[in-house]
């Protein structure tokens, strides 16, 4: 997306003694072709001054303020010279002014304003642990705060809507400006989006934050304080955007009742994080048997969503059974949500995994050969796909970048090493191209075989009705000449689970016309590997839609 | 060049297969993907690793990808100078 199509944007460097970075960074701002405005919030370096003939804006505050009242400045000096959005970029040199147009690519695809957050990559060896930390909590509260689930809610690097930010109720002057922002566009319906962004931390000596330890942190708890008050207020928020259907957390509900109810679940999943800091794994399963209970006996909406699935797989049961398993998928599922949670928030979890079938992956590994890693949503697959370091050769999950927030987000928490990348399938080659050239360099690439996307699909028996399968793995599999093995994760006692093999397929093409029987008949092995599975482990397939009806 | 481009034109018919054109109405600007002959993610796959097989010439991700498939002309640039770049 070239800079020169969006005449309306104002990129807006906010800098405070970061003097040495700073040309640098303006000058490649300037080179996204974007006009650019510094605001110099009280610098005692000569930065600012360096700047000069540089072809930038600049504004000087006489002292300190802070970054939300540097922003905000920019932005009123953006309204006062008509721009409609502005792009905020951090002057330490930690955003590549590049990805600019990332963030102007997804801008012009909305359909009105929006928040567009760069979110940072996970990152190699360069990043500083308290940053990975400090980010995951605040997307913790965050989330808990306006119910989106977003990767990177400290990145600077961000596009805001001037007219709609300035209309919000902002409070906020320093580092807590950022998060302010967020919550409060959400609550007034101004929808946010976020796009992967590169990130680069200078090595330890040079980085200079101006982040101040305790007094920061004070004003951060102080923020989330007053947020998760208001949360809880059973008070509807102003809405300065109407309609936001990729944000619909309380758009279509207006009512007292409904928000009331939306409180108390925003109550009871922090207990249930208390609990779960204080007391444990155990204590917390026992806490779900009344809380599944109440919710399978007063919500006509759970037997919608586990009854198709459980209908087929238990077709000769009565009624009062049905009651039973529809206890018994849902409790799985909130023990596996537990154990997420656990191994998240509590120091030394751990799960015990028993590989079977291993000696048939490492064969393949040994001949050289990437391989696709086809699995499915059943059992605890979150926390598997995180444990397969074992592996020894690096693992990329192809995923769509904002469907897979939640899981992102559990693979973001804790101190523990990520072990795989995410390859982003909302590119415009879905990804594929950067999963060939892994898997063509012995790399395994993990795909989900049970959820559609647009591409192409084969329909196949499953548990006795047809249902459709996306099959673009094997295409994949088969122009790379690369194995797909169907390797899904179930949860075996409280500890533990296993990763299993259930199949591998070698996809091959002969000619082009028999393309798709090639494919289906590789979607049906998958099918029946899934039906084999779920003989054994009925209650742990997490597939909560009619799977037959897409 | 000429040959070059040539020789991609046979790809897309003969291996990709591409329905309902010629060799000869190929056009050597029209966009390879989207809109134009509407090649999609998959096709993608298989043109790299024939790219790879053909020429010796790697596309490792979708920022070269986007590049290089832009027409068969922008290909074929991508191509000579890439086996330029591995020769020297």
């Amino acid at each position: 997306m070239n800079a020169a199509n969006s005449p309306n944007v104002l990129l807006i460097i906010p800098v405070y003694n970061h003097g040495r970075t700073l040309p640098a960074v303006v000058r490649s701002a300037l080179a996204t072709g974007l006009p650019v405005l510094v605001v110099d919030d009280g610098s005692t370096d000569d930065g600012p001054a360096a700047l000069a003939g540089l072809g930038c804006k600049i504004i000087h505050f006489p002292e300190n303020k802070g970054k939300g009242a540097a922003i905000l400045a920019g932005a009123r000096e953006a309204e006062r010279l008509g721009y409609r959005a502005i792009v905020t970029v951090d002057a330490d040199g930690q955003h590549a002014p590049e990805d600019v147009h990332l963030l102007l690519q997804k801008d012009a695809d909305s359909p009105g304003p929006s928040i567009i957050i760069g979110a940072r990559r996970m990152i190699q060896d360069t990043v500083p642990t308290a940053s990975l930390f400090g980010r995951s909590f605040s997307n913790f509260w965050v989330r808990l705060e306006c119910g989106l689930d977003l990767a990177d809610t400290q990145s600077g690097l961000r596009l805001y809507p001037v007219k709609e930010l300035l209309q919000l109720k902002l409070s906020r002057t320093r580092y807590d400006f950022e998060i302010e922002t967020l919550v409060r566009a959400a609550w007034a319906g101004i929808p946010i989006q976020t796009v992967a962004v590169s990130v680069h931390y200078p090595p330890a000596g040079e980085r200079i934050s101006h982040f101040h330890k305790l007094k920061d942190n004070i004003r951060l708890t102080m923020l989330h304080t007053t947020l998760v008050g208001r949360r809880l207020l059973p008070l509807p928020h102003k809405r300065i955007v109407q309609t936001s259907p990729s944000n619909a957390t309380e758009s279509q509900h207006t009512g007292r009742l409904w928000i009331i109810k939306k409180r108390l679940e925003f109550l009871g999943h922090s207990i249930f994080y208390l609990v779960l800091r204080l007391f444990g794994q155990t204590v917390s399963y026992g806490l779900l048997f009344p809380v599944i209970i109440t919710y399978i006996l007063c919500s006509r909406k759970i037997h919608r969503l586990t009854g198709p699935y459980l209908e087929r797989r238990f077709p000769l049961h009565s009624r009062g059974q049905r009651w039973i398993d529809t206890c018994r998928n849902v409790l799985s599922f909130g023990r596996i949500l537990v154990d997420r949670a656990w191994l998240g928030c509590v120091r030394h979890a751990s799960l015990a995994n028993e590989v079977i079938g291993r000696e048939k992956i490492d064969a393949i590994i040994a001949a050289g050969k990437g391989a696709i890693l086809l699995t499915a949503h059943v059992g605890n697959w979150q926390t598997a796909l995180a444990n397969l370091h074992f592996l020894k050769v690096p693992v990329h999950a192809l995923m769509q970048y904002d469907q897979q927030s939640a899981a992102r987000h559990y693979f973001d928490l804790g101190e523990r090493q990520r072990t795989f990348s995410i390859i982003n399938a909302d590119g415009p080659f879905g990804g594929m191209i950067e999963a060939a050239a892994a898997l063509q360099r012995g790399e395994f690439v993990t795909i989900m075989g049970d959820r559609l996307t647009r591409g192409p699909s084969s329909t196949v028996d499953f548990i006795g009705k047809m249902a459709r399968f996306p099959n673009a793995a094997y295409t994949l599999a088969a122009h790379v000449g690369v194995p797909v093995i169907i390797f899904l994760a179930a949860k075996t006692g409280r500890k533990n689970f296993q990763l299993q093999v259930w199949d591998i397929v070698y996809p091959h093409f002969e000619s082009r016309e028999s393309h798709q029987k090639i494919l289906d008949g590789c979607s049906q092995k998958f099918a029946e590997a899934l039906e084999k599975y779920l003989k054994v482990f009925p209650y742990q397939w997490y597939n909560f839609f009619n799977f037959w009806i897409q | 060049m000429e040959n070059l481009k040539q020789k991609l034109k046979e790809i897309l018919i003969q291996d990709l297969k591409i329905q309902g054109v010629r060799m000869e109405d190929l056009q050597e600007d029209t966009p390879l993907f989207n809109e134009g002959l509407g090649l999609d993610s998959l096709d993608a796959v298989e043109l790299v690793v024939l790219i790879q097989k053909y020429f010796n010439v790697q596309i490792v991700d979708m920022d070269e990808g986007r590049q290089a498939f832009a027409s068969i002309n922008s290909l074929a640039a991508f191509i000579k100078e890439r086996q330029e770049c591995n020769a020297g």
